[in-house]
């Protein structure tokens, strides 16, 4: 399983998908971080740290979803496109066995491309002198983790089946979903009839991003995090787990 | 060696390959030989578990390894012709040491460099090589090649086939699918003759070899009989 893992993601490095992904995430960073005295929100500048790496964050967590998603997206069609699944089955490598495989390797991509935006995330905190939060945004980074862990193992069993374009725009609707948890759910409550029911059933099946990224920022700025959040997210890992051992390629 | 009964495959109420028969002795080269369609390919990825068979039995020696060498085989453009051989040799559970051995000898034996030349800038008979070299990994007995010439020019071609001539003489069993007839003619013992699924007749080649004569024709001119029907 691990030289599955370690082919995988030495594909991506060597081909610097990944590189690439993070550079233009670190552009976007370094555009709202290097002009903080311009941005403003209602009318409001906001320069003080505090908010600035709130908003940084929160676009870290935007950019590593949708790097998540990127990253996953073409792994395993690519597998039975190329037909190297051939010479794995014929070793007697399960489908199971290499599934799992392709996406833990597409977790890690997509873990090392987050991880990427968050040093340069780092960068921006040690500029400020704030090496307190330093410490602090390492488990806030672990706990970011569990969104990149939904997206990428959704979009790998999703992939098992469906063509990458559709697991694609699957994927794309559950980040977005996923990210807009919050404000869909106040929109829920104030529509009510049948498009709050109907926004309510999609809510139940989404996962919520946004708390994720939540309590990975109340890490960061030292308050008290809510485990149900992060416990549902590990719940929604578990579940398409299983959707990984379960669903399979009719033929190699 | 191999033994393959009565094996039936369908796509879609379509029957590709219908109850075929054939056995495959040790040391022997085997052809399935036929046009485009004929149902060569999935035969031999029935042979090797790649696809299920509707029905039929397919029986191989206890024990035996099988390597397997695709058609158009694709390798990760990344790597090296080495790196690919570590790979596939690490997938299959063999010991770093024992890759770290065998793969330059291997590369040598297809006539390729252990250097640091990517996939990216192989040629197709590079590629060819290095799918047969991989097929090699772990001293299989029983080699599988899926029209291993495919796609090669005149030299490379004469390459391969004095490649497989070679594991013959080693003492490989050898199933091969292809639909040239002169490469069957340099290298293989036997074979089948098909067409739309179905083994039309089978062939010896020793049988060729005398005054060129079985029922007074060639190898050409018997699957041009053959397939006409």
């Amino acid at each position: 399983m691990m030289i599955i893992i370690k082919n995988a993601i030495r594909e991506r490095m060597r081909k610097k998908e990944i590189y690439v992904f993070a550079a233009l995430g670190i552009l976007l960073l370094l555009l709202f971080g290097g002009g903080s005295t311009t941005l403003q929100i209602n009318g409001v500048p906001v320069t003080d740290f505090s908010n600035m790496f709130g908003i940084m964050h929160g676009m870290v967590t935007v950019i590593g979803c949708l790097l998540a998603l990127l990253i996953s997206l073409q792994t395993i069609p690519n597998e039975y496109e190329r037909r190297t699944s051939h010479l794995v089955w014929v070793r007697g490598i399960s489908q199971t066995s290499y599934h799992t495989s392709l996406a833990l390797a597409n977790f890690l991509s997509g873990v090392i491309a987050v991880g990427i935006l968050y040093m340069a995330l780092a960068v921006y905190v040690i500029g400020n002198g704030e090496t307190g939060v330093l410490i602090r945004m390492i488990p806030a980074f672990l706990i970011l983790c569990i969104n990149i862990g939904i997206i990428s193992l959704l979009t790998s069993v999703l992939s098992i089946k469906l063509p990458a374009a559709v697991s694609g725009l699957i994927g794309a609707i559950v980040v977005i979903g996923g990210l807009l948890y919050g404000i869909l759910d106040t929109y829920r409550s104030i529509m009510g009839g049948f498009t709050g029911s109907l926004l309510g059933m999609a809510l139940r099946v989404l996962p919520d991003f946004n708390q994720i990224r939540a309590q990975s920022a109340a890490i960061c700025k030292g308050g008290s995090i809510e485990w149900h959040g992060i416990l549902a997210g590990l719940l929604t890992i578990y579940i398409l787990s299983i959707g990984l051992v379960c669903l399979k390629r009719k033929e190699a | 060696m191999v033994t393959v009964e009565n094996l039936t495959k369908s796509y879609h109420k379509k029957t590709v390959v219908s109850a075929i028969s054939f056995t495959v002795k040790k040391g022997e080269v085997f052809a399935l030989l036929g046009s485009n369609g004929a149902g060569k390919s999935t035969t031999i990825k029935m042979i090797l578990g790649l696809v299920k068979p509707d029905a039929g039995d397919i029986m191989v020696k206890e024990g035996k390894v099988i390597g397997y060498s695709p058609e158009t085989p694709f390798f990760p453009v990344f790597l090296t012709g080495m790196e690919v051989l570590e790979y596939y040799g690490s997938l299959q559970k063999m010991k770093k040491e024992v890759i770290m051995e065998t793969a330059p000898r291997l590369l040598e034996q297809v006539g390729l460099e252990k250097d640091r030349t990517k996939i990216k800038h192989y040629s197709k008979g590079m590629l060819q090589r290095l799918a047969l070299a991989q097929a090699l990994l772990g001293e299989p007995d029983i080699l599988i090649l899926d029209e291993p010439c495919a796609g090669l020019d005149a030299m490379g071609r004469l390459e391969m086939l004095e490649i497989i001539r070679k594991l013959k003489e080693a003492g490989k069993t050898t199933i091969m699918n292809t639909h040239i007839l002169s490469d069957i003619e340099k290298v293989c013992d036997k074979g089948v003759i098909m067409k739309k699924g179905k083994i039309l007749r089978d062939f010896r080649m020793i049988d060729f070899q005398k005054d060129g004569a079985l029922e007074g024709v060639s190898l050409e001119e018997l699957f041009l009989k053959t397939v006409a029907v």
